[in-house]
């Protein structure tokens, strides 16, 4: 039954596809209208199930044992095509979230709100990156290849840099004005920040590179300090932190796997 | 905010506009007026290096590159650091991206680094383009690397090329590192370093990324690291070749020391106020 | 999403052990056992935050991270959900910018959900939540572009957070919004705490929604989650002490100790 699956779900030659196409878009729609007017009550044990499903299946190829020779076990073959579904489900709902940036921006223009060129800029530059990106890979017309080239190498990726480079800025304001020493943990942590801070550069480093290493001063030096308040202090913090952060996270996975939440994230009753 | 009234206060409310305006002049100053400053290596650096260094000639490294545009400060020097070390070493090298962009940046780097280390496309070294899903990818190589990679960024069968001959799967593999911008290192901690526990799993993150590497550079799953563009320096240190991240360590120095200065005069202005409010 | 290693049985005993004592402590909350939670300031902070709106008269902004759909958005919209119940009542205008499509989807359904609940729903505004871009400095950009031009009154981020995030909050602070942060992204806290009024720790993130809520399958979700946690620090007990043995000049304790460390070793 499952090489019958695979072979349904595999490659096929170019000819039929169409039918599979027009197959699937039958399919789906029927699916989405049933889904659509069964009753309320049948609707909320569906949903458990595909859930619990949907998360037994990844559950179960995680432990289940894998043969040596192939490193997989029966499940996981069916990965990729369930990723895949994934995928699928996820692009759908970029038309979604396209559509609302469609909207919020074309009201702007129509109603000629306050900075409506701006929604203007905004929307011409999503069509010309499309238009423009899909000619680069499609079409042989070197004109259009140099505009996305323009487009892409010469504004978004500079743009990108430009949004990041911010961010030494802003630590710039933000330590300034939150480094006050208000209290005995504060004077700690501000002097636990000036040695890494001086121990992460060579500025700082050169001021202990004196000390010869390997002598019984060797822990002194600063790149030593820095690695230890790092490595020591810090990561033991970040390990507690992470622990905490799995089991919080595998109880949210249960809590929605099993379907105990009650009404956590959809009010109306489903 | 409240309007400053005494020196003391003001000292505590600079506006905000001249902490931004005094960055921008201690970090172009120095690209102008290079400062030559002595390097020190981190242990996490020297790691990486050695565990690079110790794979025998013809060895099989990859270089992952998951990074765009956005931070091609510091994953730019990086990648190139390492490529040129594999490459001087006599390493066979393949270079893929899981980032459309960091496909065709790192394309650009490696080619360029090949060039002036004399390495052949296709024989010595091999770019294998972008793939999407990475934990997929991952899941897949460790048993199948030339189903998983069959072409190369061209899109030409892999299997014919004499840099990707003789390996099959995660266990022919040297070492791998990956260059990111994102915390990328737990997939492949959790999905491919295991398999092969000779293979080297070196990680290059941003500085901002750094922190949370310690506890897997003590349980020895990272092998080593390179800090940001600071570990970018001290890597071209150490294979005698100073690039752009050696000559950005001016600015990012002074930066540091400009950070420390106004901490310490904001927290002189709040210390004085106090006093005097007694 | 791996089996790649041999020593995947611990593992596998040690989760399932979780499993089964936060379950087990849900389904005790559901039947009524009353159960304490510790008081956590930034969460107390939220009312606040949005009284202050209410009376400036500006808007509320919530960013539920740059993830993608998952745990961490799933609890950061519960969280929204509960923010967006005070604004209906209060009737705050919000704004909701997201960079993952599905995340978007979803988000527009609890936010409608939570008028609905609070009997207004002719004050959801549908363009309040907005799909802004999915790389991550266009979607820092846009939402450091509507905290300027809105100049809003407080500022909600709860998700997962990367290099954005002191953007976002050093934005916020420029424009004298209060801003109550959490996120599951331990590099990212420093920056929150550093420009934040209110920030949330490690799994205090996972602990908001009981403690908004005080619905007692969550309740108890938090109470086993805290058993869990205690399970792993008595496994790192047993570790050490392990290691301790392993390295002893004992053969009989030394053995032991070394079978112990080795079930967990994964290099």
């Amino acid at each position: 039954m499952w090489e019958a699956i695979a072979r349904f779900f595999g490659p096929k030659p170019v000819e039929v596809v169409p039918y599979y196409v027009a197959g699937a878009v039958i399919f789906s729609v029927l699916v989405i209208i049933l889904l659509i007017n069964l009753p309320s009550r049948a609707r909320k044990p569906l949903i458990a199930t595909v859930t619990f499903l949907a998360g037994l299946f990844y559950a179960t190829e995680f432990f289940l044992p894998i043969d040596e020779a192939t490193q997989k076990n029966m499940l996981t073959d069916y990965l990729v095509p369930a990723r895949k579904l994934g995928s699928l489900l996820a692009g759908m709902t970029l038309t979604l979230g396209i559509l609302s940036l469609v909207r919020v921006h074309g009201r702007n223009i129509a109603r000629l709100r306050a900075g409506w060129y701006n929604s203007v800029a905004l929307l011409a530059a999503m069509v010309a990156m499309v238009v423009f990106g899909l000619m680069d890979k499609y079409s042989t017309h070197e004109g259009a290849k140099r505009v996305f080239n323009v487009l892409f190498e010469g504004m978004l990726i500079n743009m990108d840099a430009t949004m990041f480079s911010l961010i030494a800025f802003y630590i710039v304001s933000a330590s300034y004005r939150a480094f006050r020493i208000r209290s005995v943990e504060a004077t700690i942590l501000m002097t636990a920040a000036f040695l890494v801070m001086l121990g992460q550069v060579p500025v700082g480093l050169a001021l202990t590179a004196w000390i010869p290493r390997d002598s019984m001063f060797d822990w002194m030096r600063l790149e030593v300090v820095k690695e230890w308040l790092l490595t020591v202090l810090n990561a033991a913090a970040l390990r507690a932190i992470a622990f905490g952060l799995g089991v919080g996270g595998l109880a949210i996975s249960l809590r929605i796997w099993l379907s105990l939440e009650r009404g956590a994230y959809f009010e109306r009753e489903i | 905010m409240k309007t400053p009234g005494t020196i003391w206060d003001k000292l505590q409310a600079i506006d905000r506009r001249i902490l931004y305006l005094l960055l921008l002049v201690v970090i172009i100053t120095p690209i102008f007026l290079p400062i030559r400053l002595p390097t020190v290596t981190m242990p996490s650096t020297q790691r990486l290096y050695d565990a690079i260094e110790s794979i025998p000639r013809g060895g099989f490294v990859m270089v992952s590159c998951t990074w765009s545009g956005g931070t091609r400060a510091e994953n730019m020097p990086q990648t190139e650091a390492i490529l040129r070390h594999a490459m001087q070493r006599g390493l066979r090298v393949a270079v893929f991206s899981f980032d459309v962009q960091g496909a065709q940046l790192s394309l650009q780097i490696a080619e360029r680094v090949a060039r002036e280390v004399g390495y052949q496309y296709g024989k010595d070294w091999v770019h294998l383009g972008f793939h999407p899903l990475p934990s997929v990818v991952m899941k897949s190589m460790v048993r199948d690397i030339p189903g998983t990679f069959d072409k190369d960024y061209q899109g030409k069968p892999t299997k014919d090329m004499p840099v990707m001959q003789g390996i099959k799967d995660i266990q022919n593999v040297d070492a791998i590192v990956e260059i990111a911008a994102s915390g990328i290192y737990g997939d492949w901690i959790g999905l491919v370093v295991g398999a092969n526990k000779q293979m080297k799993f070196g990680f290059c993150p941003t500085s901002v990324m750094v922190p949370e590497t310690y506890p897997y550079l003590a349980s020895g799953q990272i092998v080593g690291t390179m800090e940001g563009m600071r570990g970018a320096a001290e890597y071209e240190s150490l294979i005698r070749k100073r690039g752009l991240a050696s000559a950005g360590m001016g600015s990012i120095s002074l930066a540091h020391l400009l950070i420390m200065a106004l901490i310490v005069i904001g927290n002189i202005g709040y210390f004085v106020s106090r006093a005097r409010r007694g | 999403m791996q089996h790649a290693f041999e020593k995947i049985w611990p593992v596998l005993i040690v989760e399932v052990l979780t499993a089964i004592i936060i379950v087990w402590r849900i389904l005790s909350a559901q039947r009524g056992k009353e159960l304490f939670i510790r008081r956590i300031p930034g969460l107390n902070a939220i009312d606040e935050a949005i009284g202050r709106a209410t009376e400036m008269g500006r808007p509320v902004l919530m960013v539920p991270g740059i993830g993608g759909f998952g745990v961490v958005a799933l609890q950061a919209l519960s969280i929204f959900s509960y923010i967006a119940r005070s604004t209906a009542k209060f009737g705050n205008r919000i704004i909701m910018p997201v960079a993952d499509a599905t995340v978007y989807t979803v988000a527009e359904e609890v936010i409608r959900d939570a008028y609905q609940a609070e009997g207004h729903p002719e004050r959801f505004d549908p363009d309040s939540i907005r799909f802004l871009s999915d790389r991550q400095f266009a979607f820092a950009s846009g939402v450091a572009g509507l905290i300027q031009r809105e100049q809003i009154a407080s500022s909600f981020m709860f998700g997962e957070f990367f290099a954005e995030s002191l953007i976002f909050a050093e934005t916020g602070n420029m424009v004298g919004a209060i801003q109550v942060a959490g996120t599951v992204q331990t590099t990212q806290i420093p920056f929150f705490i550093a420009a934040c009024d209110y920030t949330i720790i490690g799994d205090e993130y996972y602990a908001a929604s009981a403690y908004i809520s005080r619905d007692p399958t969550m309740l108890g979700s938090l109470v086993g989650q805290d058993f869990g946690k205690l399970l792993i620090t008595a496994l790192f007990t047993v570790g050490m002490i392990s290691a301790t043995l392993a390295a002893l000049d004992v053969p009989a304790l030394s053995a032991a100790g070394k079978w112990f460390v080795e079930l967990f070793q994964i290099r």
